[in-house]
């Protein structure tokens, strides 16, 4: 029994001594594989006291064993705030904020998670050395936190490239930056010596020359301002890639852009058997909030490279929207001629900085190879993009007018008529422009709501088709019935056989170069038939050469430019509709000034539209000196506008009060052409120093007016009556012989928008009132 | 004096042109009436405003000599400084005279 226990003892004296040593070779193999681990293993027990590391920790933080061995781990991971030298070479702050980083991982581990994350251990040298660290909670079998354990890398190379890295993205980026503002400067300071070249050439033409030495001064004029026209493109281009270009978000009417380009560019085919059309959706906004120079740059651009390229044909100009959200709209232009095209491998090359489609075209046609690279980018940083379409993209003709639409009931006729002109000239190109825009706040006015033209008949000729379309369908949406003829040569006949049935044409709209028999032959013979004789005629033409005084003598009543912006046409219509002709019967309409006196034969021009814009212009001229009063008053009346004077600040306020006082009583007009005749000023000229009320006073009155008239419980009948309108702010510029520095700024300060210096140059002032009528 | 040119600059016909000077000369003369007070009374004030406004209407004018002389008078009662003002109203004044006769010839 004894001997049986004794064997057992011995049996479980070996089974442990077999059991030891087994967990001793465990134990070595552990070490060993620790130990040749290139990794830092960093083991500590649940009072974070390390008892156990690898080799590689002792290498990486140069303490012993034996050292580390009675440590705890925070004495090597908890840095006391401060700067160190890190291995890399850098210097690393220690701050709260890395710390509190630190404890956080450290707390997320404690709560069993495995973490990985970066972090610095402290050397025995002093020095910081950056670690990748991974580490994670050692648990006993019962599930009790027993100690943690950490594995490490040294990242000192990696951060060390990073940071040459980052250093030499920093320093790519200043030589570009830098690169850019050269550029910016240097251009400014070829800028002003070539003005000063282009300037004096134009004084050194005005001398007396032979043909030989003008000839050479002409040549020096054009390469100058060749040369101007790259510095500007350069200068464009090197503010973008600055990042200096700022878009600016101002009310516009994109309408209004687009027709004002075309009168820009007219002049770049006049002479040429090009028409300029301009084609506008109904539905595009009467204002969007976007950047109208930037607008207005590439818009410029993209016409005038199409006048470049297109020797004959026409080029159009359409504008529609593409996309619409709550408080943003796209817009999309497109610009089509018929000029030599683009092949479809160059599409994308003409964006690029100095390409054109081929190298050879810019010998002949000029520019700088920069303008559609300056669209492009423009574009982009509008959120939309510029893009060309060769002519194998583009379908049929059907698509460009957009008679696809369908809604307008003047499809048929047109789909009828060939057009001989639209298939003049080259094969031609397609550039796009999209851009977004806010939608604005400012009130659209109503755009078609033209009384007078209502049910009138109106008779349309012009052999160019995407032509008769625009006018078409422009009269159509205005209330008048339209008939579109094609032929010159039909015009008298459809105008004889409506007259037959009753129901003859109320207006005559006449292209001038028409081919067979010009507008102004079908004029004559419309003037020598008794039956037509009265039809109120209108030439719309694409040529300005003498185009008013052979069109009054050939019997037309009105004569416009194309293209033309939807209201001024209307209004001319109005006009005419309104008109006697020939003296006898009176057309129903309103009466309008400018009529026929004397019998003498008079034409409205889009200058007798421009007067009458003039004429509704109320300026309030506050001046004490009766010298200026007269001068400025005299200069404005002779231009066209009215002018009113108060003879100080005292004045001034009063007249403004009775203005707006006055004008609640009637009604406000605000559609139409604005021919207000109601008291309101347009607005307000301003002397500064004045006897009994200076000008600051004054403006500082009625900015006060402004406000206190809207919010003015007393003033509720106002709101009533006009619920809708918004805080009308008088434009208020002084006119100041104070021109010493920091004035200008009083004057803003007070509430004035704007400022002329005395002398008062005619130039300036008319500047002045163009712009701040125009806003 | 180049009535033509003058006028020119300012868009106006000749007889505008001076029927504003004439204008010019009577407003100037009440100026210069309050500008001489302000000197003998040591009213700065009075002599800014008085130069101030003959300064405004010679320059709209075109008419430098007075434009100079009134600046000048107006920059220094700005700061206080009257010294030269009774010079240059007396010159401002022949400067008018001159003007004056000019014009009857005309």
């Amino acid at each position: 029994m004894l001997e049986k226990e004794e064997h057992s003892m011995e049996r479980a004296e070996w089974e442990i001594t077999q059991l030891e040593r087994r967990l001793e070779e465990i134990e070595n193999y552990l070490e060993n594989i620790m130990q040749t681990s290139r990794e830092c293993v960093i083991v500590t027990n649940i009072d974070g006291n390390i008892i156990r590391m690898n080799a590689a920790l002792v290498d990486i933080l140069g303490y012993s064993i034996e050292e580390l061995l009675g440590k705890r781990l925070a004495d090597i991971t908890q840095v006391t705030p401060g700067d160190y030298i890190s291995t890399t070479g850098e210097t690393v702050v220690i701050d709260d904020e890395f710390l509190a980083d630190y404890e956080e991982i450290q707390t997320r581990i404690s709560q069993g998670e495995r973490s990985q994350y970066e972090t610095y251990l402290l050397q025995k040298c002093g020095k910081l050395v950056p670690m990748e660290m991974s580490t994670a909670m050692v648990y006993d079998k019962y599930e009790n936190k027993n100690g943690m354990v950490s594995v490490g890398w040294d990242i000192t190379e990696r951060k060390k490239m990073f940071e040459a890295l980052k250093k030499a993205k920093k320093k790519a980026e200043d030589a570009t930056r830098s690169k850019s503002e050269f550029l910016a400067n240097m251009s400014h300071e070829i800028r002003t010596p070539m003005n000063a070249v282009i300037g004096f050439t134009d004084m050194l033409l005005e001398t007396e020359l032979d043909d030989e030495q003008i000839d050479y001064v002409q040549t020096v004029k054009r390469s100058g301002e060749a040369l101007v026209y790259l510095i500007n493109d350069i200068l464009d281009i090197s503010k973008i890639e600055a990042g200096k270009m700022t878009l600016e978000e101002i009310d516009f009417d994109p309408e209004l852009l687009a027709y004002d380009v075309c009168d820009l560019i007219r002049s770049k085919v006049e002479g040429k058997p090009v028409e300029l059309l301009c084609h506008i959706d109904d539905d595009i906004p009467s204002y969007v909030e976007g950047d109208p120079a930037k607008f207005r740059q590439v818009l410029v651009n993209l016409i005038g490279n199409a006048t470049k390229f297109t020797s004959q044909g026409e080029i159009e100009l359409s504008l529609k929207i593409e996309e619409e959200d709550e408080d943003r709209i796209k817009l999309h232009a497109r610009v089509r001629d018929t000029g030599i095209g683009i092949p479809k491998d160059k599409l994308e090359g003409v964006f690029e900085m100095f390409k054109q489609a081929d190298g050879s075209t810019t010998r002949e046609y000029g520019g700088t190879g920069l303008g559609l690279a300056i669209c492009k980018r423009i574009s982009n940083a509008m959120g939309g993009d510029v893009w060309a379409e060769s002519p194998a993209d583009w379908g049929m003709r059907e698509a460009d007018c957009g008679v696809e639409n369908g809604k307008s009931k003047i499809q048929s006729p047109l789909s009828a008529i060939q057009n001989p002109k639209s298939k003049i000239g080259g094969p031609g190109s397609i550039f796009h422009f999209t851009t977004w825009l806010k939608k604005s706040d400012k009130k659209p006015s109503v755009k078609d709501c033209r009384a007078s033209l209502e049910g009138k008949k109106v008779l349309v000729a012009d052999d160019n088709q995407t032509n008769l379309f625009i006018l078409g369908h422009l009269l159509d949406s205005a209330g008048a019935r339209v008939e579109l003829v094609s032929e010159a040569e039909k015009v008298e006949d459809a105008a004889l056989s409506a007259l037959s049935k009753g129901d003859s044409f109320d207006l005559g709209v006449l292209d001038i170069q028409m081919p067979v028999m010009s507008g102004y032959e079908v004029a004559r013979r419309f003037r020598q038939n008794e039956k037509l004789r009265d039809l109120p005629l209108l030439a719309f033409s694409s040529s300005t050469i003498d185009g008013t005084k052979k069109s009054r003598e050939a019997g037309f009543d009105g004569f416009l430019l194309k293209p033309i912006r939807r209201e001024k046409l209307l209004d001319m219509m109005e006009r005419l509709l309104g008109k006697k002709v020939g003296g006898s019967s009176i057309k129903i309409g309103k009466t309008t000034h400018g009529l026929a006196e004397g019998g003498k034969q008079e034409i409205s021009t889009q200058l007798t539209l421009n007067e009458g814009i003039k004429q509704s212009v109320r300026i309030l001229l506050v001046e004490d000196n009766p010298v200026n009063q007269k001068l400025a008053s005299k200069m404005l009346t002779k231009a066209g506008y009215q002018v009113e004077i108060a003879n100080n600040g005292q004045e001034a306020v009063e007249m403004y009060k009775k203005s707006v006082n006055g004008c609640e009583g009637k009604e406000v007009r605000k559609e139409g052409m604005g021919k207000s005749e109601t008291g309101r000023y347009s607005f307000v000229f301003m002397d500064m120093q004045m006897p009994v009320m200076d000008g600051l006073e004054a403006t500082k009155l009625i900015r006060n007016l402004e406000c206190g008239l809207w919010n003015d419980p007393n003033a509720e009948q106002s709101e009533i009556r006009n619920p809708k309108s918004e805080i009308i702010r008088i434009p208020i510029i002084a006119m100041t012989a104070n021109t010493m520095e920091g004035d200008r700024e009083k004057c803003l300060e007070a509430g004035m928008d704007d400022y002329i210096p005395k002398p008062i140059k005619r130039e300036v002032v008319f500047d002045m009132v163009e712009k701040w009528v125009k806003s | 004096m180049d009535v033509k040119g003058l006028a020119e600059n300012l868009g106006l016909e000749e007889d505008e042109y001076l029927e504003l000077l004439e204008l010019f000369l009577e407003t100037t003369e009440s100026n210069l009436d309050k500008l001489r007070t302000g000197i003998d009374t040591g009213d700065t004030q009075e002599v800014v405003a008085s130069s101030h406004s003959i300064k405004g209407s010679s320059a709209n004018l075109g008419l430098e000599k007075i434009f100079e002389i009134a600046k000048g008078v107006e920059e220094k009662a700005r700061q206080n400084g009257l010294e030269g003002a009774a010079k240059a109203a007396e010159f401002i004044k022949e400067q008018c005279d001159q003007i004056a006769g000019e014009i009857r010839v005309i």
